[in-house]
């Protein structure tokens, strides 16, 4: 029997009259690392919100380790790691004082770590972070993940806006982790060469619908060519036959 | 509770700086605005409590809006993507507010204990309960408005179609006539009360605060990081608040407002009817220990019969001379007044004619349509009178007198002096003409009346004269007028102006006392009575003003005239040890009577029944009841209003 971290069940999100998921189902086992694509406007962070219970789905359910992520928000999050797309922390606040609000949330903290983290990232915990670099700034929402020292780790476009060399650091560090641990991981992202390597399971949304849901190299093999062609395939409207 | 210390402490970090430089300014806004001078010492910035209320009402705003912005600027997910309830945020959104308080008013009291002159420093006097109240008040506004600002980053674009159109008009529509009710109805609630206390008006706007409260907590609880159900919770909150609204206010305005006779708990003062067989008093009703609402009746004195007068706060009734009609404004609800009488030429004015008709009056056609500060919520209409015909009423509204007819429609319209500021007495006089005294604008030193007689037939105006005076009080004939001039702080002097025809030259005889009286009546056989409250002495008078006999008051601490309550026998209200008395005096031996303990005379001039009928011998018990006199010799009989 395997061991299901997140099953998403018929899943739709409305705002108002606008559709923007309709019926998408999933599951992801541990220790996957599932790259969720789709365009812009393909309803990606409306899902990432929904698994991590901000947002109440229209109908369907979402459960992270068997459990109904919105009624059981709080003690779920406690297991798992977010890093949004773009820093969420109030601004003109110092990186010590959010490390800090992240160490009394979690239970399983692990502040060396993160300290670690940071030096690697030459990231000063007396900076504002309004100083930070972008590069920076996902170094540090990805070190705060970790030191929760997560069983599941939520990603929304962390290297939005990075440049290359920022984007292999993020990669670096963000792979080095997986290596340590028996992480689940869920990635949503416009990088598609960038996770290619990483991911083992690939979602595409395409309208309001998940249109592919299966293993990346399965994939590979079946319709040959690149996750980047596949993509393309898929969010133009190509017969895939799945 | 380790959770909403972390929430605690990053809103300290955020706010903490911002809030310790207003604490300081704050402190030290006193010492630097007394630099301006002495002129403005008397003034809120140097009192500490003013000053540190305000500082809370700071501190509970910012935290509030910091707290709201938070999910406008989307950065709702920093809190709701990590393990922390809901309760736990708040928590800690609220302790960071206490300990934002606490530090604020802290640095503000020690400057000003440092930096303030010993006069300026204060202590600090409010009460927690109060600091606490403040702070919450304003961070739930703060907050439910923080929230209605519109996001940086929507979730998603609105429909647009046709039917959203209609569905967003026709809620826009509702909820616009459902805030104008609970509103309106409120304000016309509160006006009508006349309540003793604010309470309705701190319940209700405490309520709304509540509201806001309840749908922010709601919004936040529902809708976290999405903010279009953020936004959905807090109008469907608020939506459930404004039916509430509604309904309590209406529900209110039934209880308050529907006051029966034997509710009525004190009389304030009683209007004694031109007929002499029934009154107009205005009572209290004490509804459960509370509130204390006000209510006019009609009440026939012999059987107690007692019916409400719809009427509004002072406008009426007005009785014509012979008592046999009567007018009122209506009180319909003030608010839609102006928007209904637009649409329908809806007219509030009521007329009751001697056979109980009750019969709508128009209202003058070139009167405005609008409420204005120095006319009141009730509108323009100042004093009605009707005349004896039944048919014909003068309306006073602004300068004007318009003449209107309950058959004919408007007649005709007078306008008075531009200078004018009121009117202090009008009467239909014998010859037809309506007599007038205004009072014009002081100039100078010189307070001066004008009297007038309007034709009602062509609005045209006479002018009679002027006459110094600052106050004056017509017969029912509108032949002889009681002048009061030259008021000051102990008394006034009294003259009277006879008018003896149509454009006769005016009269005056001045009332020769020692010392200043404090008031004046015509008695029922035409002698003059004045009163000297501080010599306590009823001076009589011919009509035409003679000096004919002085009665001392001896009994008590005389306090005012009261009503001639049988033909030569005139009351004096009395304090006894602290228990109100009268005293009747013959006005023609200048003997006393007789004495009634216990009870107080109606002042006279609120009363309009002749001497010797029921409507002249009303008199108020210390318990606030109302008695009736039957005889000279007989003790106070109790009104059971029904």
């Amino acid at each position: 029997m395997t061991d299901v971290v997140i099953k998403v069940d018929r899943l739709c999100v409305r705002y108002g009259a606008n559709e923007v998921l309709n019926g998408v189902s999933f599951e992801v086992e541990r220790g996957s690392v599932y790259a969720l694509l789709g365009r812009n406007g393909a309803g990606k962070s409306s899902l990432m919100r929904c698994l991590l219970g901000l947002q109440k789905p229209w109908s369907g359910n979402v459960q992270l380790f068997s459990e109904d992520v919105w009624g059981h928000r709080a003690r779920l999050l406690d297991r798992t790691g977010y890093v949004p797309e773009t820093m969420d922390a109030p601004p003109h606040l110092r990186v010590g004082d959010v490390e800090a609000f992240h160490g009394a949330m979690y239970s399983k903290w692990n502040g060396s770590m993160v300290k670690t983290r940071l030096d690697r990232a030459r990231i000063s915990r007396s900076a504002n972070l309004s100083t930070l670099s972008k590069g920076q700034r996902a170094l540090f929402s990805l070190a705060l993940a970790l030191g929760s020292q997560p069983e599941l780790l939520v990603l929304d476009d962390p290297t939005l806006g990075l440049d290359v060399v920022a984007r292999n650091e993020f990669f670096a560090d963000f792979i080095g982790d997986l290596a340590d641990r028996n992480t689940t991981v869920v990635l949503t992202t416009h990088d598609l060469a960038g996770v290619e390597g990483i991911a083992d399971h690939v979602g595409i949304l395409r309208g309001t619908q998940l249109v592919v849901n299966d293993e990346t190299e399965k994939l590979k093999v079946e319709r040959g060519g690149s996750l980047e062609q596949i993509f393309t395939e898929a969010t133009h409207g190509g017969e895939l036959g799945l | 509770m380790n959770k909403a210390w972390a929430v605690a402490l990053l809103d300290l970090k955020r706010m903490g700086r911002t809030m310790i430089v207003a604490a300081v300014v704050a402190g030290l806004l006193p010492t630097l605005v007394s630099g301006f001078g002495t002129g403005i010492s008397g003034m809120l910035l140097f009192d500490t409590n003013a000053l540190l209320g305000l500082l809370m009402v700071v501190v509970g705003v910012a935290a509030g809006l910091t707290f709201g912005g938070d999910f406008t600027a989307g950065r709702a997910s920093f809190v709701f993507a990590r393990p922390l309830s809901i309760t736990t945020l708040f928590a800690g959104r609220l302790l960071a507010m206490i300990g934002l308080a606490v530090g604020t008013g802290g640095i503000f009291l020690l400057t000003r204990q440092i930096f303030g002159s010993p006069e300026q420093a204060g202590f600090f006097l409010m009460s927690h309960d109060r600091t606490l109240q403040l702070l919450l008040m304003s961070w739930s506004v703060a907050l439910f408005l923080g929230l209605a600002v519109s996001p940086k980053r929507e979730s998603a674009a609105q429909s647009h179609g046709p039917r959203s159109w209609v569905i967003t008009s026709l809620r826009t529509m509702v909820t616009l006539a459902a805030f104008i009710y609970g509103f309106g109805y409120f304000a016309d609630f509160a006006a009508r009360t006349r309540s003793s206390t604010s309470l309705p008006v701190r319940w209700f706007f405490e309520g709304w605060i509540f509201a806001c409260f309840v749908a922010s907590v709601l919004g936040i609880s529902m809708g976290r990081a999405d903010f279009t159900a953020l936004r959905r919770a807090r109008s469907r909150t608020m939506a459930v608040a404004l039916g509430l609204c509604c309904v309590i206010v209406f529900g209110a305005r039934v209880y308050a407002l529907n006051i029966r006779p034997t509710d009525v708990d004190k009389y304030y003062f009683v209007n004694g009817s031109r007929d002499g067989q029934s009154a107009y008093v205005f009572s209290y009703t004490d509804r459960r220990g509370r509130l204390t609402l006000g209510q006019q009746f009609a009440l026939d004195i012999s059987s107690g019969a007692a019916r409400s007068l719809n009427n509004d706060p002072g406008q009426g009734p007005w009785q014509s001379a012979d008592g046999k009609t009567i007018a009122w404004s209506e009180a319909t609800p003030f608010f839609i007044r102006p928007l209904w009488r637009s649409l329908t030429g809806h007219s509030n004015l009521r007329a009751q004619t001697e056979n109980g008709r009750i019969a709508t009056v128009s209202l003058p056609r070139a009167m405005p349509n609008t409420f204005s500060a120095s006319e009141g919520i009730f509108g323009p209409i100042s004093r009605v009178v009707p005349a004896n015909d039944g048919d014909l009423f003068a309306i006073h509204w602004e300068t004007h007198v318009t003449f209107v007819s309950l058959t004919r429609g408007e007649i005709s319209d007078g306008d008075l002096r531009r200078n004018t500021v009121g009117n202090a007495g009008s009467a239909f006089a014998p010859s037809g003409a309506y007599r007038v005294i205004t009072i014009g604008e002081r100039s100078g030193t010189s307070p001066r009346l004008n009297i007038s007689d309007i034709d009602p037939a062509s609005g045209k105006v006479t002018n009679l004269g002027d006459i110094d005076g600052t106050w004056a009080r017509m017969d029912d004939r509108g032949e002889r007028a009681m002048i009061t001039s030259h008021m000051t702080g102990t008394g006034s002097d009294l003259s009277v102006v006879r008018v003896a025809a149509e454009g006769a030259r005016l009269e005056e005889t001045t009332l020769d006392v020692q010392g200043r009286t404090s008031t004046g009546m015509f008695l029922s056989d035409g002698r003059i009575a004045t009163f000297n409250a501080s010599e306590k002495v009823v001076h009589l008078f011919s009509a035409e003003g003679r000096p004919l006999m002085d009665i001392p008051v001896l009994a008590g601490d005389a306090k005012r005239l009261g009503s001639e309550m049988f033909p030569g026998i005139l009351a004096v209200g009395l304090m006894n040890n602290g228990a109100p008395d009268v005293a009747l005096y013959d006005t023609h031996s200048g003997a006393m009577v007789r004495r009634l303990s216990r009870v107080s005379p109606f002042p006279e001039f609120y009363s309009h029944s002749p001497a010797g009928t029921p409507g002249s011998r009303l008199l108020r018990g210390d318990d606030g009841k109302l008695y009736v006199l039957p005889s000279l010799t007989e003790q106070p009989k109790q009104i059971i209003a029904h």
